[in-house]
């Protein structure tokens, strides 16, 4: 059984709806409601949401950006939320991000060197030398040349600077990576280049990914788990494969049902989703996606499913989950 | 229906001219889905604002070329004819309909200017022709809806308001510029499945432009392959994908992870094209894509290839595919 | 051979690295042919520092800041004099010229003591928010409030009419407003990826102010300082002109408006001069710090 380098058990982040700046709060909004997840080392954990699911605050909440309402997260043993400033500062350097905009993640006043000197510069400490010596190497890995160690970030194309962005994160030797939307601000060949990059580093590196994306073919094509989320909870978590063979909860399915896959023979029973993502302020009673759900009845609306599993290590949150006669089938007649 | 030849649009900046559209012939027939498919800067968002004289000078000025449109070449007509035309016989959706929407206006208002501007009627037969109008792009409560500013509405809702905006006036041609992009994977479906419908049932035409191929696999009759300002391959569908022809396509293709479906062979590395897209202000000489190119020959860094027809409506514009080599 | 292909790699490098800067220096040149104003501008403000540095050897009468002729007072506009004699035989444009100086001192010297103050506590508001922002922009609305001239009538008041005291006067008026400046800057600065990003990495609050916050407010604050020149030195020769700032018989270009009034309207030159000598320096500076604008604007959205 391998082990867990990271653990997220029931995160939560609710932030304050004011009225106006003097009133006290009236709601919450609960972009993250209880969230329990784990990345196993050296494997890929994809996230999967549509917008507004909370995906890339608890990306935030995890790297404690933002702190969280509630909850525990457990990193290589340690509980996060229990260590001061100096100690959490000291964890950082084992967990990194890679954010979804390149062109806004560099600061463009800084050449490459110095963006990349900089983690090692923050962390302070006394293998500071050591760590320098080891960036002209850095920058080969991710296929940049050591001249543009001098350059500015706004000389590079959109998939190099996503490289510098991966070099940076590496600089501190990261034993896991937290990449959200890696890729969405890319060209697709760019976008190939830079998932080819990410498997390498991540074989040779021995490292561990939380892939966040709302695509569904790169994160089928990068994950080993993955964990669906809607409106603020998973709804469905478990192997890649199993899940992307048999999706057992009525949004994935829906979900996957609606992926443009680029085959024109490519078949698939479709699902149309009425209605639209709850308000998560006032989120519906019971389980959250029952006023969309073809399935729904009473009990959907008057109690909240709890994850429970269907398969191996195969996690869903619905009280009438797996297949039926309704549900989608996937058939391929033919491959590209 | 349309066909465009030779078209070249350039703009004239201080960094020199980009040659953005540089000679591309396309065609697209009544009531058919034509697919216009390439990466960013490829020229593709500039083909469609060329055919409607959206292009401000300065700095881009279309230089060359032929639309033909139901007989007339469009490149031909004045400013205010082009104007006419914009909006009733050929209307046009973007990416981002939080721009394209009036902020101060609310969404019955706009439907209704629009309804009132081409179908010449009055302000009352056009309140309800709006509502009539919200309900066949599937808005729910459409009186509510109508009431409400854009911001109120979500992404979908907004690009469903901006389709009934642009069919609102019947047109023979409907060009949508990446129209589900900025939008979820659930919602994208659902409009491209409104567009194929709404425009049937008109008997449209539409020029849908995406950098997503599983889009064109969806929704598309046909699609033409562009690259740094030259439509590379043209073809229907499934001949595309069945036998791509053109290396550029053909690595495009390689490139994209789940290809055959979520469940595929996952986590083998994707084939990639080497280099990057071209500078347009000098591009390369010869074939625009020969530096990147696993077939290159020397031939390729000299002789530009043409489109040529290289088995029943599939045209490829290469110098090793069309034997020109 | 190989030397030669290394050489042309070198270079072609140096090239596709230096090549946006070329790119700007085309921008710029572009943008001057266009606006012929920001030509003047910069014209103007070159020529006003050229003159301020060089005031002693340029001035034909250059002790004529002290020096009395009485005998040749309030002599109109001729060869020896382009501006004509003051009340006390003294060549105005001498001292026009050395007018200058004082001028520019001022505005160096206000200018520098606000953007020491104001921006460092504009960029601690915006960026740390909560109480401390609170507190700094209440201290920093509590100086807006005093209109300049009231202040520097208190101090002068209290310490005597200088130079010296127009300056802190001034200066203590003239900081909040670059406070204001950076720390709405660095409200929207806060919000970027690349301060999220460094955050992540565990850079101190601190370093992320003064190395990544910063730096980015420099353009708006360069274009404000290039506009306040003028500015300050209007003020100032507003209190010169009440009789707060320079006395006499310091060449300020104020407090020889406001001698030269008394001669109006027969000896004209008196006045005018000086007057003009103002308003074309703060026009000069309102155009450069106009072509600035347009100069950092395109480039702050690449």
């Amino acid at each position: 059984m391998p082990d867990a380098i990271l653990e997220v058990t029931n995160l939560k982040k609710y932030f304050p709806v004011k009225r106006s700046f003097f009133s006290r709060a009236v709601s919450y909004l609960r972009a993250v409601d209880g969230v329990d997840l784990t990345v196993d080392k050296g494997e890929t954990l994809g996230v999967v949401g549509e917008s507004g699911c909370g995906k890339t605050t608890l990306a935030r909440t995890i790297m404690r950006l933002v702190e969280p309402t509630g909850g525990d997260i457990c990193f290589e043993g340690r509980n996060l939320l229990k260590l001061d400033d100096d100690e959490m500062k000291r964890v950082r350097r084992n967990m990194q991000m890679v954010f979804q905009d390149p062109f806004s993640s560099l600061d463009p006043r800084m050449k490459v060197r110095d963006l990349l000197y900089e983690p090692i510069i923050a962390q302070g400490g006394d293998d500071k030398e050591a760590l320098k010596e080891r960036v002209p190497t850095l920058l080969g890995t991710v296929g940049l040349e050591q001249w543009h160690l001098d350059s500015f970030p706004h000389e590079f194309s959109g998939g190099q600077k996503q490289r510098i962005a991966i070099a940076r994160a590496l600089t501190l030797n990261p034993s896991l990576l937290i990449l959200d939307e890696p890729t969405s601000f890319l060209d697709v060949s760019v976008q190939a280049q830079i998932l080819n990059l990410l498997q390498k580093i991540q074989s040779d590196l021995k490292l561990s990914y939380m892939f966040i994306s709302h695509n569904l073919r790169v994160v089928a094509h990068m994950s080993d788990k993955v964990a669906i989320m809607y409106a603020g909870n998973i709804v469905e978590k478990g192997w890649a494969e199993d899940i992307f063979k048999a999706p057992s909860h009525p949004y994935t399915q829906a979900l996957f049902s609606a992926v443009p896959i680029p085959n024109p023979n490519y078949r698939r029973t479709r699902i149309t989703l009425r209605g639209e993502v709850p308000n998560l302020a006032n989120p519906p009673p019971g389980c959250k996606f029952n006023p969309r759900c073809l399935k729904a009845d009473k009990t959907c609306s008057q109690t909240v499913p709890m994850l429970t599993e269907v398969g191996t290590e195969h996690l869903v949150a619905c009280h009438y989950p797996g297949w039926s006669p309704n549900s989608v089938s996937f058939k391929m007649l033919s491959h590209s | 229906m349309l066909k465009i030849e030779g078209l070249k649009t350039y703009f004239y900046t201080y960094k020199g001219v980009i040659k953005a559209v540089d000679g591309v012939d396309l065609e697209i027939g009544k009531g058919e889905i034509f697919g216009l498919v390439g990466e960013s800067g490829c020229g593709k968002s500039t083909v469609a604002l060329s055919i409607v004289r959206l292009v401000s000078w300065p700095p881009g000025k279309i230089v060359d070329g032929r639309i033909i449109f139901e007989g007339e070449d469009l490149l031909r007509k004045t400013d205010e004819e082009v104007r006419r035309i914009r909006g009733s016989k050929i209307s046009m959706i973007f990416q981002e309909p939080t721009t394209s929407l009036n902020p101060v206006l609310t969404i019955g208002d706009q439907i209704a200017e629009a309804i009132m501007l081409h179908q010449n009627t009055d302000r009352e037969t056009a309140k309800w022709r709006t509502l009539e109008t919200l309900n066949k792009v599937r808005i729910a409560d459409p009186k509510r809806v109508s009431k409400e500013y854009p911001h109120e509405l979500s992404g979908g809702m907004m690009q469903r308001a901006m389709i009934a905006i642009a069919l609102s006036c019947n047109p023979r041609l409907l060009i949508a510029d990446e129209p589900t992009t900025s939008l979820d994977v659930t919602i994208g479906f659902e409009i491209l499945q409104l567009i194929k419908e709404l425009v049937n049932s008109i008997g449209a035409s539409v020029m849908l432009i995406t950098h997503d191929l599983g889009i064109v696999a969806e929704a598309c009759d046909k699609v033409a392959v562009m690259y740094a300002g030259h439509m590379v391959e043209k073809s229907d569908v499934k001949r595309l994908f069945e036998n791509p022809r053109h290396p550029y396509t053909q690595g495009l293709l390689a490139s994209l992870p789940s290809k055959s479906g979520l469940a595929g062979e996952k986590k083998r590395l994707l084939h990639v094209i080497k280099g990057s897209v071209p500078d347009l202000i000098n591009p390369p000489q010869g074939c625009r894509f020969h530096p990147r190119c696993e077939s290159a020959k020397e031939l390729c860094k000299k002789n530009k290839p043409h489109l040529l027809e290289i088995e029943q409506g599939h045209y490829v514009s290469c110098l090793m595919c069309n034997g020109e080599g | 051979m190989k030397f030669l292909e290394a050489l042309g790699v070198k270079i072609e490098r140096w090239m596709r690295r230096r090549g946006p800067r070329i790119e700007e220096y085309n921008l710029i040149v572009d943008l001057l042919r266009k606006n012929p104003l920001s030509l003047a501008g910069i014209v103007i403000v070159l020529s006003l520092i050229l003159v301020a540095v060089f005031a002693p050897i340029i001035a034909p009468y250059p002790n004529d800041v002290t020096d009395v002729h009485l005998e040749k007072s309030l002599r109109p506009m001729s060869w020896q004099h382009p501006f004509g004699t003051d009340d006390m035989g003294r060549d105005i444009f001498s001292r026009v010229i050395l007018g200058s100086r004082i001028s520019l001192e001022i505005a160096i010297m206000v200018i520098a003591i606000s953007l020491a103050v104001g921006i460092p506590l504009g960029a601690i508001a915006g960026y740390m928010g909560g109480w401390i922002d609170e507190t700094i922009m209440r201290v920093t609305d509590m100086f807006l409030a005093f209109p300049s001239i009231l202040l520097a009538m208190a101090i002068a008041a209290a310490l005597g009419p200088s130079l010296t005291n127009t300056m802190i006067a001034i200066s203590l008026t003239w900081w909040p407003w670059y406070t204001r400046l950076v720390r709405g800057q660095a409200l929207s600065l806060r919000e970027r990826t690349f301060v999220e990003a460094a955050k992540a990495m565990g850079v101190s609050q601190k370093r992320i102010i003064f190395q990544h916050i910063l730096p980015h407010t420099f353009s708006s604050v360069i274009v404000q300082i290039s506009m306040d020149v003028g500015y300050v030195i209007i003020t100032a020769a507003g209190l010169g002109f009440v009789g707060l700032g320079a006395q006499p018989p310091a060449p300020e270009w104020g407090l020889m408006i406001s001698i030269g009034r008394t001669f109006m309207p027969q000896w004209w030159w008196y006045a005018t001069f000086p007057g003009l000598a103002i308003m074309i320096v703060v026009l000069g500076f309102n155009f450069l710090g106009d072509a600035l604008r347009d100069i950092m604007d395109p480039r702050l959205r690449r």
